[in-house]
């Protein structure tokens, strides 16, 4: 007897010493207040201010999504904030799908430290929400999140209903008619290389398509200029009304010709948020034209979500912003006449005032007539005063004497594709250690468009002759 | 007690008396895979075990030395990644107990030469080891001792000078009892010690020596110390400037007359390009003008990332200790500098940046590209090369690489600072700039400006016109070549410009460019901190070092730039404190 209850004694103490011990890491990485037997979707559906919510997660089956294993937040508005809710949103099954996923992301979003956290999350529709402290994008969230198993859910005072991006909304709306059509008309096809069948590749590596592949449009200003579906990205554009879109335009025409339109458009777009209250006069657009805002001139204006959309009455671009002037870099040829590696130089070197420039240098290369050359597109007409800057005889330059060298450019009028012509522009003599720009005439092209220009070389094989040395070319357009 | 029970307590008492006497005691036992200190010393080969054994210890002090004498100086800052205490020895806030101001590493290394050199003399004592070969192997132990405190007093100013060897576990706990000694009287005493070796060779073992021998593609040579070079240090420390120069003499001209003619001109000569890897040390552009065509693996980097056996290496590097990439420590800089492979704790200051930037090449090109030699530029930001370059480029497979300690350049430019102090600035100028014939060169050219004598007093102008051991024959014609012909200048095979030749004759103005150049030819080696302080006690003047350090925070936005000048002003902050811990 007394042997029995020995042992029971000790089952017992060790059976103490067993529970009675709580492993400390497992207590440091405790999260208090989680209910780790309900999940995302059973919480949400046991909160009574939140039950309009939850029928429009179980009708729109993300009930299912709420109850998997991944782990999701939920800001789900009350019943109170969905009373005022657009009766089309609840009517149409897609809309209200897109609504409801505009309230869920799929990660666990833990509540902000400070009042100023902001945070970006993407959602499951694909958008992305803004939390500055307790604010999720418009709406406020009601004390702490509700911690379960599979994440958290927040409840919000206000619904958020999700926003057209700004392609999506420019697609839309009938404010910029002209501006619209334009943009939506230089579209081109192309092959859709994620459906298409891949039959072999090139020496390359490039994929040989199966014939008659499927193809997709694709649109110039998702490439040329912004890709304004893009919603991890922020941008301010602009769309002008008819009136100021056809003036705008007409200005733009004797300079851009065809691509006048074009011309207008690609500066429409601005980097980054910039709402109606802090939006300044003049803002940059993405290849750095300015763009001068008048307030009064804002007709609309419209939050998307991914940047902001105005629509304006004018938009007055001065000429000499958009007509700018432009360079040729020496150090950056497009192509040689012949190639002389061993005698083709890439320098860095100081000017006579310690400030650095590149340029280059074909030294002794022996080709009578050998020519560097430049490519320039998108040439505004327009008539140009050029500059050139050509330094020889600086430090360790063998070129200490004066030579010649020669400006030509393709005519596109006289040319064919089989005979180019180009014309002589101008005639250089670079003496030794002049560090300035030497005018070299007026320039006007022929045509919009591209400017093909070869630097070419005196008529001889001779060192010290022959030699080509550019800095660069500087084209000021001369406006009216 | 009846039978059986007798039986049984019979086998008992039997068994237990059975197993009491067969055991040996643990304690008797010899263990196989130790060596006990009776069997060691025995024969030379015993001894040169301890000399390899002694140098693989030294090895781990590269960390420490590298850290100490470069972070703490103005040309090595610390990244965002690093610790607090690698940080406070960038700005000088050291505290305590800072893991990287511990003199017991040091200390280590030092008690076990002692305990090397104690033994040997009782080899000699016992005739286990000959004259020649103890002599040898006492003065490669004794010179590499004195290395190790003149470092400790570099960094600590005054420290406890043990010569004597400990054995028990008792002396070393009163380790921290000993007298320290100032740095003036460890000098003193280091000169004494060093100059009385037995054997004070350029080389610590001639050729044929067992431990001169090629090992996994690695030659022993020149892993061990250069005995002049330490002394001419100690003198140059101790502002004795001809008996620095005697010493550094020995070894600029220890190859003159190797039958080996590539040995006799490059080696260890700073000289010109000659289509040849014994004269690759220069920077070179594979089209001159054009930066772009810089080049990494010929001229002057690979004095860095040649194995040790390579001839570009060997005609610069005196002293040298390569890492295996087969085996450990593997190179411990690249934890430090690579932020790929390592953790990318210290990288180049913006003031060495700014060094760099601030020189002018002959080619036209606005910057010194020694600079693009030694560090990177990368995602994370500039990155330190020079402690990590390698013949096969550093990865995580191969920590392989090399702790270079002295080299040529470094020779001539303290041969250069003794020479100016000795009023032979024209002498130090021309090893700092175009080379011995140039700037001596008095007489006839040719219309490109090439020295063409005509005559034998022509001839003669091409040597240095002082006497013994300043003497540098730099003669040439088309018939005749003098050891120094190939001397071209520290700045010139660098291909940057000279200066001014007023610094011939301005004796302090000479020896700031020296350590200016310096940081140029040799930053991130290990040099700067020693080089800043030497010349800062020499001039009597803490402006030197703290104006340095003051420019490397400031330019590094440390806030602590003003406060960490003001401490190095006063002589007393720049030594760190001595911590027994």
């Amino acid at each position: 007897m007394k042997k029995y209850i020995l042992n029971t004694l000790f089952i017992l103490l060790t059976a103490f010493g067993l529970t009675g011990c709580k492993d400390p890491l497992e207590e440091h990485n405790e999260v208090i207040n989680v209910d780790n037997t309900i999940d995302v979707f059973q919480k949400l559906a046991a909160q009574p201010n939140l039950s309009k919510f939850s029928e429009y997660v179980r009708s729109t089956g993300y009930d299912q999504l709420l109850s998997s294993s991944q782990n999701y937040s939920v800001w789900a508005p009350t019943n109170d904030a969905l009373a005022g809710l657009d009766a089309a949103i609840v009517a149409d099954p897609a809309k209200l799908k897109e609504f409801v996923a505009n309230h869920i992301a799929l990660t666990t979003v833990t509540g902000p430290q400070t009042a100023n956290d902001t945070l970006k999350v993407a959602l499951i529709n694909k958008k992305y929400a803004t939390i500055i402290g307790n604010k999720f994008e418009d709406a406020t969230v009601a004390g702490k999140g509700a911690f379960v198993k599979n994440g958290v859910v927040y409840s919000i005072n206000q619904a958020v209903p999700s926003r057209l991006n700004i392609w999506e909304y420019m697609l839309g709306s009938t404010d910029a008619a002209a501006q619209t059509a334009y943009i939506s008309t230089i579209t081109a096809q192309v092959i859709d290389s994620a459906n298409a069948t891949i039959i072999g590749y090139d020496n390359l590596g490039a994929p040989i398509f199966a014939p008659n592949p499927p193809t997709v449009s694709r649109n110039a200003y998702w490439t040329n200029v912004a890709d304004l579906r893009v919603e991890n990205q922020q941008y301010t554009f602009f769309m002008l009304q008819d009136g100021a879109f056809n003036s705008e335009a007409a200005k733009l025409t004797p300079y851009f010709s065809f691509s006048d339109k074009f011309a207008l458009v690609r500066d429409l777009t601005v980097k980054g948020l910039f709402t109606p209250d802090q939006l300044p006069d003049t803002l940059l657009s993405l290849r750095g034209v300015k763009i001068p805002i008048s307030k009064s001139a804002i007709v609309k204006s419209y939050r998307a979500s991914n940047g902001m959309v105005y629509v304006m009455s004018a938009l007055p671009f001065r000429l000499k912003d958009k007509v700018s002037g432009f360079k040729i870099e020496g150090e950056n040829p497009s192509s040689f006449r012949a190639i002389r590696t061993a005698n083709t130089f890439y320098r860095l070197k100081l000017d006579d005032k310690g400030i650095q420039y590149k340029d280059i240098e074909v030294y002794n290369h022996g080709v009578a007539e050998n020519y560097i050359r430049y490519l320039s597109s998108s040439v505004p007409l327009v008539k140009y005063k050029v500059y050139a800057r050509a330094i020889a005889g600086n430090t360790g330059d063998a070129q200490v004497a004066a030579f010649t060298q020669r400006y030509f450019i393709l005519n596109p009028l006289t040319s064919t594709i089989d005979a180019p012509v180009y014309d002589l522009f101008a005639t250089q003599t670079v003496n030794p250690l002049n560090y300035n720009e030497v005018y070299l005439g007026d320039y006007s092209p022929k045509q919009y468009g591209l400017l093909d220009l070869r630097l070419t070389a005196a008529n001889s094989t001779s060192v010290n002759v022959n030699t080509l040395i550019l800095d660069y070319l500087r084209f000021e357009p001369i406006l009216p | 007690m009846d039978f059986n029970k007798k039986v049984v307590a019979i086998f008992t008492v039997a068994i237990l008396a059975t197993s009491l006497w067969s055991c040996k005691k643990i304690t008797d036992e010899v263990p196989e895979d130790k060596l006990d200190i009776s069997n060691a010393y025995r024969n030379v080969a015993d001894a040169d075990a301890a000399v390899i054994g002694l140098y693989g210890q030294f090895l781990s002090l590269e960390k420490t030395y590298i850290l100490q004498n470069e972070l703490r100086a103005d040309l090595v800052d610390v990244t965002a990644n690093a610790d607090p205490y690698l940080k406070q020895l960038a700005n000088h806030t050291i505290t305590k107990d800072n893991p990287y101001i511990d003199p017991r590493p040091y200390y280590k290394v030092i008690l076990n030469c002692n305990d090397i050199l104690k033994n040997f003399k009782i080899m000699a004592d016992n005739f286990r080891m000959s004259v020649d070969d103890y002599n040898k192997h006492y003065a490669d132990v004794g010179a590499l001792r004195s290395w190790i405190y003149l470092q400790l007093g570099i960094q600590y100013g005054s420290v406890p000078y043990i010569t004597a060897p400990i054995e028990n576990v008792d002396d070393i706990k009163n380790l921290s009892n000993y007298p320290r000694i100032p740095f003036e009287e460890l000098l003193t005493r280091l000169i004494d010690f060093t100059e009385k070796l037995p054997y004070k060779e350029v080389y610590a073992y001639p050729s044929g020596n067992p431990l001169v021998i090629t090992i996994d593609g690695n030659n022993t040579q020149k892993i061990f110390i250069c005995k002049p070079f330490v002394l001419g240090d100690l003198y140059l420390w101790n502002n004795n400037y001809v008996k620095a120069a005697e010493n550094y003499h020995k070894i600029m001209n220890v190859e003159n007359d190797n039958t080996n003619i590539n040995f006799a001109y490059d080696a260890y000569k700073i000289g010109y390009y000659l289509n040849s890897a014994y004269n690759d040390q220069s920077v070179r552009y594979a089209r001159s003008q054009d930066e772009s065509t810089l080049l990494y693996d010929q001229g002057w980097k690979t004095m860095f990332s040649s194995p040790n056996t390579g001839n570009v290496w060997n005609m610069e590097f005196l002293w040298g200790i390569p890492y295996s990439s087969g085996f450990k420590p593997g190179n411990p800089m690249i934890e430090f500098c690579s932020p790929l492979y390592g953790k990318y704790l210290i990288k180049p200051s913006n003031a060495a940046i700014d060094n760099w930037n601030a020189q002018r090449q002959y080619n036209g090109i606005p910057y010194d590209a020694r600079g693009r030699l030694s560090y990177e530029t990368t995602t994370s930001g500039p990155a330190i090369t020079k402690l990590t370059d390698n013949l096969i480029p550093v990865s995580n497979l191969n920590k392989g690489g090399k702790w270079g300690i002295y080299r040529a350049a470094l020779l001539h430019l303290r041969m250069s600072e003794a020479a100016n102090r000795d009023g032979k600035g024209k002498l130090g100028w021309a090893f700092l700039n175009i080379g011995i014939a140039n700037t001596f060169y008095v007489g006839t050219r040719t219309a490109a400006g090439a020295a063409a004598p005509v005559s034998f007093e022509e001839i003669n102008t091409m040597a240095s016109p002082y006497g013994y051991p300043f003497n540098f024959d730099a003669r040439f014609n088309g018939d005749y070549r003098s050891a120094w012909y190939r001397n071209t200048g520290i700045r010139n095979r660098a291909g940057v410009t000279a200066l001014n030749v007023s610094f011939q004759t301005d004796v302090i103005g000479l020896e700031g460019k020296l350590i200016d150049e310096a940081a140029l030819e040799l930053a991130f080696e290990g040099n700067r901190w020693p080089d800043l302080l030497r010349i800062a006690r020499r001039q009597n003047n803490p402006a030197f070092l703290a104006e340095r350090v003051y420019q490397k925070l400031l330019k590094d936005g440390d806030p602590n730039a003003a406060a960490a000048r003001a401490k190095l002003m006063n002589p007393d902050n720049w030594y760190l404190p001595f911590e027994w811990k």
